[in-house]
């Protein structure tokens, strides 16, 4: 798009001037991503020097460094034993046995196995197990661990080279290396963070990050119903389901079929899903703001009373009043529908689908019944805001002769918008994967949608991402596909935050906002 | 940092240790407890056969105590799959879902001394139900997972087109529906009947059968929608080898078998099926009746309107609904004295054939697990006799007293020979409808198309279609075909099935979906 000179904009009318601005973000948004792809690099770059220093300086330290700080590569401590340093050189040789012992016992057979993740089936006598195949799930995840250790050993048996340097370099000029004592005199001081933050690392490894890894890396197997552990054995595919669910392509062709389905059901769904996210973030956003202006006006009575009401939707956990919802408007003996029939606006009970009919209706329902679940919660948010924009800038709009939608277009919004921005990004997120409202509602099919669309096991025409991933799992036992799509909804996710928090004007004029 | 804070902060991190620590041990230290799974309902009489059995036999599982698990029937592969270490001991299931649980060496084969108990002591349909492949991997529990016809007398006794005032049932009661009635002859005597029996709704008007009966069969569930299809021909043979793994599948489900255009092949089967599908719910001109009811979960439908304190009775009272023995206590209680069961209604094709729906007989049965933790907590050599004392057990929860004490809690239908001739089993009027329909004969009609096969057996010539393992991607596609029916009538906006070609292509389209292994 041609770029236009101030003069030029300050002359268009307000029309055109918003016009324009609207074109020029859509015209420069593959510019904004674009540059953002390649900052990643310089990112990567400076990482990768840190890591690289890491290795110069053990370099360095074999280099320049005497026998015993080169041992210390082999015998972890040698350096510190050698400067009598008896306290932390019996760590690093205590650590270096558990290290090897733990590869000998544990992790190396482990290791050993991830290539094929297991190859032998267990031997059985009748019916009864005599002895123990490998199972590939623990192969998988005991390696991740022993991954883990490895990098946390390696990053200890460089600690223990610089560790032997250092002594050497120390010693030569103050003649005594520092003892045990100083050790722990120096944790419960200037490194008492380490001591504070070791046990939690270690639960987030343990607990957060092998996991995470293990989950990743099931997307590159075919671990599902017919390759179950521990009676069989489940192996790497590469790409594969990545293919399938991406572009419906089969490995074999007697999974074209198949295949074909769950790429066009993943399209289908990451569709809806989108639409749906948005749709829902919208509305919310701007009925919610709307309901909270209202309820702001100072000739507005009982202002509390009405705040009360809406945080009574709030009190309740969402689970219970969509599950109560749901049964609500069920078509067949829900209380919607017998009220209408009753007053006489419908012709038989249960004649309105509201959510077991068509997809359409179906879609538009559970839009409409977030906006009563979600809006008192934008209610809360918004009335806080409105509440601390101070009441004299309004009244110098009023002595310059604005209009109440100048002030509303000039204060009120931009206020409300600096802050909602970030809340915004959370919502569209949460909205994404928003389990409880769609499963709870409509189960993620509707009767006569699901059966018109013809979709790939387990998915119905009402489902999103995550409510399909939770069907893969639980009734088809398809854990490769479902944590392909885990890792599609995670990109999804990660590049809309990533690019609208970018630009959102909380984050770039932080400073602003006094 | 201050130091008494630093303390505090030493002090919780090791509080929080030792806290770890402490809970991991405790997980440590098992209690050992041998679990059994099934029905919820079936839990005390579990627990007590198996208190009784222990007292009986005091040496046997030393050291354990026992622990009941409601996973019903159907939920026993998806508990097992997540990890079958840590599954039950003993567990029943439906037995389609035989071959999945084999893949997993979740069922101890029955051999030698126990295969022969199972032979001699079990109705022999049952007893073959735990096949898979040449092997016998469970012992048949109850061979009652069918469905049937609840009727309510008082909306079909006064019309003698289709009601026999003569006929005695297994409960002392008497009349019933005549045999080969169809869905249209029940809605033409609703239609008839408008005796206000039924009392007044909440607005003073009169209820009546004729307004407002209704008869629900489950089209939109594929177990039910099953039927229709082995009713006029259509069948599957799939064979699974010992570990459930699918070897062959051959069907000629919908259309001729290896039909590889659907242009040219023959749809006999799939055109008969699907008119008689449509049928069951159409009038002749293809509107759909008003009585009929189309449910979307039918266990919940049926408590529903049965109740007759409930608006959805008043405004949709049941007149007839197609169901399994698991209803029948409900239905008792709702209906009183105008409860009646009977086999399942014939089915009419556009060329007035008439073919007896058959049902799609499942059986639930008792399987154990060889990788349980009784199993495996001891050594290698002591493995076998410890899946002995199971077997024991599970025979012992196959024998005629506890099928007894099952059917009188909870009206499960026996597998044990012994238990079927009891007094309280054969005056079980739901339960002997189950057994009629299994025995009704089921010919080709003597006006069916291809004159070589009129009036001879179709399929296995009786009441039932043995649901042994279905092909591994069975129910979901006839799920679909039953609810796109239903969806395209009642929208009354014919899209996919407007024409024979299309619906030839649907028709194709299943039976491959049917015959292919899933992915």
């Amino acid at each position: 798009m041609r770029q236009i000179s101030s003069l030029e904009y300050l002359s268009m009318s307000k029309v055109t001037r918003a016009w324009y601005k609207f074109c020029s973000f859509f015209a420069n948004l593959p510019r904004i991503i674009g540059r953002w792809f390649r900052s990643i690099p310089g990112k990567f770059a400076v990482f990768g020097r840190k890591i690289g220093n890491w290795f110069r300086d053990v370099g360095d330290a074999f280099r320049f460094g005497d026998w015993k700080t080169r041992l210390s590569a082999l015998i972890w401590g040698t350096g510190n034993f050698a400067h009598r340093q008896i306290g932390r050189g019996l760590l690093f040789l205590v650590y270096e046995i558990a290290f090897v012992l733990f590869m000998i016992f544990f992790g190396g057979g482990y290791l050993a196995k991830l290539g094929t993740l297991g190859d032998t089936l267990p031997e059985y006598m009748g019916s009864v197990i005599i002895s123990k195949g490998d199972n590939s799930f623990d192969i998988l995840l005991y390696s991740m661990l022993t991954i883990v250790v490895i990098l946390f050993s390696v990053v200890v048996m460089f600690l223990s080279i610089k560790d032997a340097y250092n002594n050497q370099l120390g010693y030569s000029i103050a003649k005594r290396a520092a003892t045990a004592k100083d050790d722990v005199g120096q944790l419960l001081n200037h490194k008492f963070h380490l001591t504070i933050l070791a046990f939690p690392s270690l639960t987030l490894v343990v607990f957060t990050i092998v996991p995470l890894m293990f989950m990743i890396l099931v997307a590159f197997t075919n671990y599902n119903r017919n390759n179950l552990p521990p009676a069989n054995l489940f192996t790497w595919v590469g790409l594969d389901n990545f293919r399938t669910i991406l572009t419906g392509q089969a490995m074999n062709a007697t999974d074209a079929q198949s295949a074909a389905k769950f790429g066009r059901t993943f399209w289908y769904i990451l569709g809806w899903t989108m639409e749906w996210a948005i749709l829902a973030t919208v509305t919310n956003l701007f009925i919610g703001m709307i309901v909270a202006l209202i309820i702001n006006k100072k000739s507005i009575r009982f202002k509390k009373f009405w705040r009360t009401c809406l945080v009574t939707v709030v009190a309740v956990p969402q689970f219970i009043s969509l599950l109560l919802v749901s049964k609500m408007f069920k078509s067949d003996g829900g209380i919607i529908n017998s009220m209408l029939f009753k007053i006489g606006l419908i012709p038989t009970y249960d004649s309105v689908k509201w959510l077991d009919g068509a997809t359409s209706m179906a879609k538009a329902m559970v839009v409409i019944i977030n906006i009563w679940v979600g809006v008192p919660h934008t209610v809360l948010t918004c009335t806080g805001i409105l509440m601390n924009i101070p009441d004299d800038l309004y009244e110098a709009a009023k002595i310059d002769g604005a209009n109440p939608v100048k002030m509303f277009s000039k204060i009120t919004l931009p206020y409300m918008m600096f802050v909602l921005g970030p809340s915004l990004i959370t919502s569209f997120v949460g909205n994404i994967n928003n389990f409880n409202l769609i499963f709870l509602l409509t189960g993620g099919s509707t009767i006569t949608g699901a059966s018109q669309m013809d979709l790939a096991v387990g998915a119905g025409d009402v489902d999103l991402l995550i409510t399909w991933l939770y069907k893969l799992t639980v009734n088809e036992t398809r854990y490769d596909v479902a944590s392909v799509i885990g890792i599609l909804i995670f990109i999804v996710v990660a590049f809309f935050s990533l690019v609208v928090y970018s630009r959102i004007g909380s984050v770039k004029n932080e400073e602003d906002f006094q | 940092m201050k130091k008494s804070t630093k303390i505090i902060f030493l002090a919780v991190a090791i509080v929080m240790v030792l806290a770890a620590s402490v809970a991991l041990m405790a997980g440590c230290q098992k209690n050992k407890v041998i679990m059994i799974w099934g029905p919820g309902n079936h839990e005390t009489v579990y627990l007590d056969a198996i208190n009784q059995f222990r007292e009986e036999n005091p040496d046997m599982f030393k050291g354990y105590d026992f622990a009941y698990g409601g996973s019903g029937d159907s939920g026993a592969y998806s508990a097992m799959v997540t990890s079958v270490e840590n599954g039950a001991a003993i567990y029943t299931f439906a037995n389609d879902q035989t071959a999945n649980l084999a893949n997993l060496k979740a069922l101890a084969e029955i051999t030698d001394e126990n295969l022969e108990w199972s032979k001699a002591n079990n109705d022999a349909a049952a007893v073959e139900s735990t096949k898979l492949g040449n092997a016998y991997v469970a012992y048949p529990l109850q061979p009652d997972n069918g469905y049937f016809m609840y009727i309510n007398a008082d909306a079909f006794d006064d019309d003698p087109d289709i009601w026999d005032a003569n006929i005695e049932n297994a409960d002392g009661t008497k009349g019933n529906l005549k045999a080969g009635y169809t869905f249209r002859d029940l809605y033409a005597a609703l239609d008839k009947n408008t005796s206000p029996s039924l009392g007044k709704d909440d607005k003073g008007n009169d209820i009546t059968w004729k307004e407002r009966g209704k008869v629900m069969w489950p089209m939109g569930d594929s177990w039910y929608f099953s039927g229709v299809f082995f009713s006029v021909g259509g069948d599957y043979e799939v064979t699974y080898d010992e570990d459930g793994k699918q070897t062959n599948a051959r069907c000629w489900f919908s259309c001729e078998e290896n039909a590889s255009d659907w242009r040219k092949a023959d749809f006999t089967v799939g055109d008969d099926a699907f008119q008689c599908a449509k049928n069951t719910f159409t009038n002749p001109d293809g509107s759909v009746n008003k009585h009929f009811f189309f449910p979307s979960d039918y266990n919940q439908d049926i408590e529903n309107h049965i109740d007759v304190n409930q608006t959805a009775w008043k405004e949709a009272p049941f007149a007839a609904a197609m169901c399994g023995t698991w209803e029948a206590a409900a239905i008792k209680e709702a209906w009183g004295d105008n409860y009646r069961v009977t086999v399942l209604p014939t089915l009419e094709s556009d060329d007035g054939e008439r073919f007896q729906m058959k049902n799609f007989r499942g059986y639930k049965n008792l399987g154990i697990n060889p990788q349980c933790n009784y199993i495996m907590d001891a050594p290698v050599e002591e493995r076998l006799g410890r899946l002995n004392d199971l077997h024991m057990l599970a025979q012992y929860l196959c024998s005629k007293s506890v099928s007894l004490a099952r059917h009188e809690s909870t009206g499960a239908g026996p597998a044990n020979i012994l238990a079927l001739n009891d007094e309280s089993v054969l005056t079980d009027a739901a339960f002997q409808a189950l057994l009629d329909q299994y025995e009704l004969k089921c010919n080709y009609p003597s006006n069916y198309a291809d004159k070589s096969k009129a009036n001879t057996p179709i399929g296995n010539g009786l009441g039932y279609r043995v649901q042994d393992s279905v092909p591994a991607n069975y129910w979901t596609p006839i799920e679909t075909f039953g609810k796109l029916i239903w969806a395209e009538y009642s929208e009354n906006k014919l899209v996919k099935l407007a024409s024979t070609a299309l619906i030839h292509q649907q028709l194709f389209n299943l039976q491959t979906e049917i015959q292919k292994t899933r992915q």
